[in-house]
């Protein structure tokens, strides 16, 4: 028998979350698989955001739980957490006239404290991180310099720097063109090929969705429609009652996934 | 190390501390221009002393009129001017790394007009001045106090944090006038010179409280400045770094509060020199940080220089010392103004 907590380090169980009287999510259960890359898709304003910032501890819900490796994520220490957890908000700010190597340091955050700020560890971490996303050479640049594309990379080096085995991203390929976006793409799956890294990412790209999720999710109104593999979730009926829009599901000519092309 | 080639790592038992090269050089340029200030403005004076008499005359036990000029007049007021510099250099860092804009110091957002406002309410109700000090301490965290309330939604929300504070702020000083308006002329104008914050007025037993204040909160400031330099990052980030954002929040408001509250209560709401200091400091480091220790720095500077420059000036006439930091701050706020209005920020 497979201990259960292998497989799911993340799950929503009976979640409950409303701004004023506005529900965005109830009675919501979702178990994250481990050593995945999960998307999260659906139509404007379904939740998808308000779903990652619960399952991120950012929004507290109002019922149900979050479930951290089975352990209520609200009653771990928030440092904790943070060794276990990486997310990637949807616009994050950066400290002004930072540079790229300090921005990628801040990273270790939770495995410092004000007396031990710098560790031979810190330097490994933040090394790595830095190579895998090639910024090295960015280093020493004033990250306001940098382009959307650039910017991107050094984000995900910080969450790296971090040294989390799950990471969580609110929409990273919003405003980057279509290039940067696979780039960001390829290598997000590197990391998670390379370092087993659970991934959880809030896409608005159905195709690109469809092409590096293991695992989709379908919201619509704060509910899963549909969640499983792209060849499952992606058809004709599921895009109609989701998105409400009609369209044909063919084969990704390069990758055999699930291409929808609208009517 | 090539990672750290910005950076010194200053070991510590069981930990590191880290500082920026750059950093370190601003510093040690600062604490040589400090104590020739120091220096100077115990020998610079409408009374004249020799220099080479100064060193000999802390020493000595001859008690003329020299020794009584230098330790009993200069020395308090340059004293309390270093700490009161220093307290209200940090305070504005601090506010102004918490709310991530430049125009958020606690001279604008109205904390010194409530530590003012309540040295003023101690004055009238008990008509002396026994109690300025509490009274100074009280108002500023009483004024906090009820901006943060004011402003707290699901959190600390900074923008309007930033605006109650304006409005409390100048509604205070209305209150503030509208004492002074009950009191007899005399005590009026000791009053009006004290709301625009001078150093001149100084007594030696005003240099304990504020020498404390500065030792205490500013070591506990820079302990937390890891922990605030952390927070210049939004709120999420902050959070999903593993930092309590809203604990953290409120307890650097309430060090930076009684920072300046301490400051106010001996030498009043002196202006600007909270509001230009970390700006300053940062510029001249070039760091991302809030730079707490540099800007303590450059609050003292600017307060002594101002102050030598308030005493000495015009001979027959002591002005109070803020007339000066409004000379230094009130340009730069001009500046400001006009360039954040240009990039739309305003």
């Amino acid at each position: 028998m497979l201990d259960p907590k292998e497989h799911t380090p993340l799950e929503a169980r009976g979640l409950g979350l409303s701004f004023g009287s506005h529900s965005v999510l109830k009675d919501f259960n979702l178990t994250i698989p481990k050593g995945q890359i999960s998307v999260v898709i659906g139509p404007n304003a379904c939740g998808k955001s308000t779903l990652l910032r619960s399952l991120a501890r950012l929004e507290k819900p109002s019922a149900g739980t979050v479930l951290l490796d089975g352990k209520s994520i609200h009653k771990q220490p928030t440092r904790e957490v943070a060794k276990r957890l990486g997310i990637l908000p949807q616009m994050p700010v950066a400290p002004e006239g930072i540079t790229v190597g300090d921005l990628v340091s801040r990273g270790r955050t939770p495995h410092q404290s004000a007396w031990r700020q710098w560790s031979r560890q810190d330097e490994v971490a933040i090394q790595n991180a830095m190579d895998m996303t090639k910024v090295t050479e960015l280093r020493d640049k004033p990250f306001s310099s940098l382009s959307g594309g650039q910017r991107q990379r050094v984000w995900i080096a910080m969450a790296l720097a971090q040294e989390t085995d799950l990471l969580l991203l609110d929409e990273p390929t919003t405003f980057l063109d279509l290039a940067h976006q696979i780039e960001l793409l390829e290598l997000l799956k590197r990391c998670n090929e390379e370092q087993q890294m659970t991934i959880v990412a809030v896409l608005h790209d159905i195709n690109l969705a469809a092409r590096y999720a293991h695992n989709l999710i379908v919201l619509k109104d704060g509910q899963i429609e549909a969640q499983g593999n792209a060849a499952k979730v992606i058809t004709q009926d599921i895009m109609k009652s989701t998105f409400g829009l009609e369209c044909y599901v063919m084969p990704d000519p390069v990758k055999g996934t699930p291409l929808v092309v609208p009517a | 190390m090539k990672l750290l080639s910005h950076h010194l790592v200053i070991p510590l038992p069981g930990g590191a501390l880290l500082m920026r090269k750059r950093s370190a050089v601003v510093g040690i340029v600062l604490l040589t221009l400090n104590l020739v200030s120091v220096i100077a403005a115990l020998w610079y004076g409408a009374y004249p002393i020799a220099a080479s008499r100064i060193l000999p005359l802390f020493f000595s036990g001859e008690g003329g009129v020299d020794q009584l000029i230098l330790l009993d007049v200069r020395m308090p007021r340059i004293l309390v001017g270093v700490f009161v510099g220093g307290l209200m250099g940090m305070s504005g860092a601090i506010f102004q790394a918490l709310m991530r804009n430049p125009l958020a110091s606690p001279d604008v957002l109205g904390f010194n007009a409530g530590a003012a406002f309540g040295a003023l309410l101690t004055i009238f109700l008990f008509g002396s001045a026994a109690y300025v000090f509490w009274g100074a301490v009280a108002g500023g965290v009483l004024t906090a106090l009820l901006v943060v309330a004011l402003s707290w939604h699901r959190g600390l929300d900074l923008f309007r944090l930033i605006m109650v504070g304006i409005g409390i702020g100048f509604t205070l000083l209305a209150c503030a006038d509208f004492l002074m308006s009950q009191l007899d002329i005399q005590r009026a104008s000791d009053m009006a010179k004290w709301l625009v914050g001078s150093l001149g007025q100084v007594q030696r037993e005003d240099i304990a409280p504020v020498a404390v204040a500065f030792v205490a909160l500013g070591s506990l400031g820079i302990v937390l400045q890891y922990f605030l330099d952390r927070l210049a990052f939004d709120e999420d980030l902050a959070t999903g770094l593993g930092l309590k954002v809203n604990g953290l929040r409120l307890l650097m408001v309430a060090v930076a509060v009684v920072m300046t509250a301490t400051a106010v209560a001996v030498a009043g709401p002196i202006p600007f020199v909270a509001f230009v200091s970390g700006p300053i400091a940062r510029q001249l480091s070039r760091t991302p940080s809030s730079a707490l220790i540099l800007a303590a720095g450059i609050g003292i500077l600017v307060t002594l220089l101002s102050d030598t420059a308030a005493r000495t000036l015009v001979a027959a006439f002591q002005m109070p010392t803020g007339v000066f930091t409004a000379l230094i701050g009130a340009p730069y706020l001009i500046w400001l103004l006009a360039r954040q209005a240009k990039r739309n920020l305003i």
